[in-house]
């Protein structure tokens, strides 16, 4: 029976015209989205390899300058020599800036970049916000937290067209259109009190009904995943393929969870046993609650509870603490408190090294349980996010796919902890060396300390996403009704003489269909 | 007759369960709006003043110092929200309100709340223009789907119609009736948004006023607006229910499908320039000159300097620049000052231009949703457009140019390359006055909004001749 009326109900979707035109939007909205995602990847990556080639360019440039020195250094059989601290490149036959080793590590930046990961085209998040590099040098490292991108921020505010915006916000959209009237539509048509005249249960029509619809979304969805995937995953795959494919997985997953969480809702309300109009006001506010007021609630409690850090009060803070660090400095050090070597005689160079050196260890010690505060509060505020996700489907999977996509702010404070490690790492290269005055020479030049973004093991991911829609999946279950039952004696309501036939029967069909 | 059928109708809905049930979490939501917005804007406005204060004090009482390196130091420019800010938030989450001014470097406004808000900001804010926006024209849709088409199902229609009733009166009976039942709300909201305002803002200019009744009239439309088409698409469509699947299905279309298009369209079409892109143009214009500039700018760096360097050596008849009796490492840093700004307002100046690009782009597929018009001037009067940001961020460049060029200068005339370890004290810091932003006069609000405000009319105009058209081909049965 269950197949009977599975096809049925295929045939008559694929006879429906409004029903044809719903998926064709679908599937047009996510090739849309999926074409706007790739862009906002590849505008992403195109801006590093802009940096790194500039980088890579200037390196080479001060090596270029170092071997020729190295060359004249040879040739005429006197010894090397220590360049000053400058910004412009020395004449030929003078120190090339590149004997400098606090030199190289201030001007010869390091592009500490963060990938895109296979999936990153699915959800923009954070990518239109934030650059995916941070330039390393010898300045404090608090120079480095902020990764600005330029973008028009009236675009920024309406949100990019992307695959998880077409999954958040259309997905149930449609589903709920081809949903809000399965039954109260065959009731109102007169169909229903035909249907139950048949020897099939109210359990395997609903059953079947649902299945026919969710499994045309299932292709749809498995379709555009797959052709978004391959369109997207191309030239981004940084971390191997078989770690995209368990991102994919996890990504159909989501998706799929959330479809049917919108699929039992639009039974359950069918369950009310109300005209076609209640149940699309019904459905339609329930969508505004959960996809838009909801969300935007969990988002004012945490901001109000606790508030973000206001990234003012933390620039003046950092500025006390500077001003702070520097009255701190001994007499000859502050003398020679000028950020320009050039205008510092000849003579005095070395201390001027010195007290550069000072000044920037003092910045960042004083910095640093500022910083500490800011970064707590805002773990805090993540906190009560991620316990408050739970009340609306549509925050648990957007944190879900913004983490499976990689452009999660977490994603990003985890790379920005990653490149303070290497910022000190670089520094113990550097630093040695320049306060020890050593030469450094060419050979130098390829074994600086390199920044590798280092991803987390993807169970880590599985373990995190699991969770949460684990229990959006149980939600589903318990919303989707036990007992389908559409007529249960309440005959004032039965406008469209359900009963009415039911009663001519017998008595003993009637008991039969309510059992089931 | 039309008080008759607007009582009716009024009493009906007021009667209803439904209506009920949504006023009261309407002006829920609405309150905890008003609440949320005014915490949000007191405690901005608050480390504003704090912030800029102590900023301001930082700068004058830092230690003495060489006055480049006090440059150096910097100061920073913080925005301060304008009163309406509670009301609408505009793109306050996407822009900087902070920027550091630095010697040699013109920094954008960073630090963007929905940085540190974590992905849940882009659910959007809970503010009283959204809820206006979003939630108001659902709920009219919902309250005023049934009018007729509802009637026509029950019958009634048919009993209304043979009474004589014309349909342009019935229009305009049911017009009154779900109006004032809204008005129910949303009178009573606006009075105390009003008096909120009162006590909040600081009306320095007496132009809140005008503000606050021109959101009033805006927002009047736009309600007007859907309330007209869904009761033009009540008569003309089938039953109740499709009558509700074709409003809820544009509704869906206007408020979410059609801005996210709007604004990834106009990004294909103008795609704004990457942060690295941009400095690369910055850096390669400064070292090479302004294209087409007149004068020296238009020289490359070096030999603007060059030409600066022989100048000066010619005026003090000298031969070296350590013969000089102002410092030269002074005069060749301010020259790239001078010559980096107007490099780089030109350069932003470009890229404004693109943003300009992109919302008349935006526009004209705004033609379709006619909430995209209106938050573009919800934004314009409550000071939170892009209007305000690039007031704020020129004037903040403009402040920062002064403030290098005073300590620059102060270098120059008090240091020579023989000498050049000068240090100043705070007389010297407190030359630079404190900053200080004004926001843009309603006419520059207003400005560049033409467009959006025809189609506000444009958009109220067709539907009052769609719902008028449909009361003519309005059938009983």
């Amino acid at each position: 029976m269950f197949s009977v009326i599975f096809r049925h109900e295929l045939q008559q979707l694929g006879k429906s015209r409004p029903t044809i035109a719903l998926f064709f939007l679908l599937v047009a909205a996510f090739v849309f989205a999926a074409w706007n995602g790739e862009r906002a990847v590849e505008k992403h990556v195109r801006g590093t390899q802009l940096v790194i080639d500039q980088q890579a360019a200037k390196k080479q440039s001060w090596l270029d300058d170092l071997i020729l020195y190295e060359d004249y250094v040879a040739e005429q059989g006197i010894p090397m020599q220590i360049a000053p601290p400058a910004y412009r490149p020395a004449p030929y036959g003078k120190p090339a800036l590149g004997t400098n080793a606090g030199t190289v590590g201030e001007k010869v930046e390091d592009v500490a970049v963060l990938p895109p990961n296979g999936l990153s085209a699915f959800s923009v998040g954070q990518l239109d916000l934030q650059r995916g590099y941070s330039l390393i040098n010898m300045k404090s490292k608090f120079f480095i937290s902020d990764n600005y991108e330029i973008e028009n921020p009236v675009n920024l505010s309406t949100g990019t067209f992307d695959i998880s915006f077409v999954v958040l916000f259309l997905l149930p959209i449609f589903i709920l259109a081809l949903t809000y009237d399965l039954l109260s539509g065959e009731r109102e048509a007169g169909t229903l009190a035909l249907i139950q005249t048949q020897r099939v249960s109210m359990r395997v029509l609903m059953a079947a009904k649902i299945c026919a619809r969710a499994s045309i979304f299932v292709a749809v969805i498995l379709f555009s995943g797959l052709i978004a995937f391959a369109y997207g995953a191309t030239g981004t795959i940084g971390f191997g393929f078989a770690d995209s494919a368990m991102r994919l997985v996890l990504w159909f997953a989501a998706v799929l969870v959330y479809s049917f969480f919108w699929f039992a809702l639009g039974v359950r309300v069918n369950m009310f046993r109300k005209s076609s109009e209640a149940n699309a006001t019904i459905l339609s506010c329930a969508w505004l609650s959960l996809v838009i007021i909801v969300p935007t609630l969990v988002s004012l409690v945490a901001t109000s509870l606790y508030p973000a850090p206001s990234r003012m009060m933390l620039k003046v803070s950092q500025r006390a603490a500077f001003a702070e660090a520097e009255a701190n400095l001994d007499e000859t050090k502050r003398k020679f408190y000028i950020e320009h070597a050039e205008m510092v005689p000849d003579e005095d160079l070395e201390e001027y090294t010195l007290s550069f050196v000072a000044r920037q260890e003092a910045m960042d010690i004083a910095v640093e349980p500022v910083y500490k505060r800011f970064e707590q509060q805002k773990e805090k505020q993540e906190k009560l996010v991620d316990t408050f996700q739970y009340a609306s489907p549509a925050i648990v999977v957007q944190l879900a796919l913004n983490d499976i996509s990689g452009t999660s702010s977490s994603r990003f404070s985890v790379y920005l902890q990653q490149v303070y490690a290497y910022h000190a790492e670089r520094k113990d290269y550097f630093l040695p060396k320049y306060i020890n005055r050593q030469i450094m020479t060419s050979d130098m030049f390829s074994e600086f300390p390199e920044f590798k973004y280092v991803q987390e093991d993807i169970s880590e991911l599985i373990y995190r996403v699991t969770f949460p829609l684990f229990l959006l999946l149980v939600s589903t279950l318990l919303i989707y009704p036990r007992r389908i039952s559409v007529v249960q004696g309440d005959a004032s309501r039965d406008l469209y003489g359900a009963n009415d036939a039911i009663a001519g029967l017998g008595k003993q069909k009637a008991e039969n269909i309510q059992e089931q | 007759m039309i008080t008759t059928i607007a009582k009716k109708e009024f009493i009906c809905l007021v009667r209803d369960g439904r209506f009920r049930w949504i006023a009261a979490i309407m002006a829920l939501l609405l309150l905890t709006s008003l609440w949320a917005g005014l915490n949000r804007y007191q405690s901005l406005s608050d480390v504003q003043i704090a912030s800029q204060a102590t900023t301001e004090e930082q700068w004058v009482n830092q230690d003495d110092k060489n006055p480049h390196t006090a440059a150096h130091f910097g100061n920073y420019a913080f925005k301060a929200p304008g009163p309406l800010f509670f009301f609408d938030i505009g793109i306050s989450n996407y822009v900087g309100s902070t920027i550091w001014l630095e010697a040699h470097k013109t920094n954008f406004a960073k630090n963007r709340p929905a940085q540190d808000n974590g992905g849940l900001s882009r659910f959007g804010e809970l503010t009283p223009a959204l809820i206006l926006q979003l939630l108001v024209p659902l709920m009219l849709i919902l309250l005023g789907f049934s009018s007729f088409s509802g009637e026509r199902d029950s019958g009634t229609l048919r009993q209304l119609v043979s009474l004589g009733t014309g349909a342009n009166q019935l229009l305009w009976g049911k017009l009154l009736g779900v109006a004032i039942a809204m008005s129910l709300i949303l009178v009573p909201y606006i009075l105390i948004c009003s008096l909120v305002l009162s006590f909040v803002g600081e009306d320095t200019t007496g132009e809140l006023g005008i503000r606050g009744w021109l959101l009033c009239l805006f927002y009047g439309l736009y309600i007007v607006t859907y309330l007209l088409l869904t009761l033009g698409v009540s008569a003309v469509a089938k039953s109740a229910k499709s009558t509700l699947v074709i409003l809820v299905g544009f509704w869906a279309f206007a408020s979410f499908i059609i801005p996210r298009v709007a604004s990834d369209v106009s990004k294909i079409l103008t795609p704004t320039l990457s942060y690295a892109a941009f400095y690369k143009n910055v850096k390669d214009t400064g070292w090479n000159g302004l294209e087409g500039a007149e004068g020296d700018i238009a020289l490359s760096r070096n030999a603007h300097l060059k030409k600066v360097r022989l100048g000066l050596l010619e005026e003090y008849g000298v031969s070296s620049i350590k013969d000089l009796p102002v410092y030269w490492t002074g005069v060749s840093m301010q020259t790239v000052e001078e010559r980096d700004y107007i490099i780089n307002n030109k350069l932003m100046e470009e890229l404004r231009q693109s943003f300009q690009i992109q919302q008349r782009q935006r526009d004209l597929i705004g033609f379709l949703s006619p909430v995209l018009a209106l938050r573009s001037i919800s934004m314009a009067l409550a000071g939170t457009s892009l209007v305000d940001q690039e007031k704020f961020i020129q004037s903040a460049h403009d402040y920062r140019i002064d403030m290098i060029r005073d300590m620059n200068t102060e270098l120059i005339n008090n240091a020579t390359m023989k000498d050049s370890l000068y240090v100043a004290d705070s007389e010297t810091f407190s030359m630079v006055a404190p900053y200080h932003y004004t926001a843009p006069r309603i006419d520059e609000s207003l400005g560049q909004l033409t467009y959006n405000i025809v189609l506000v009319f444009l958009w109220f105009v067709f539907s009052l001749l769609f719902a008028l058209r449909s009361m003519r081909r309005l059938t009983v049965l």
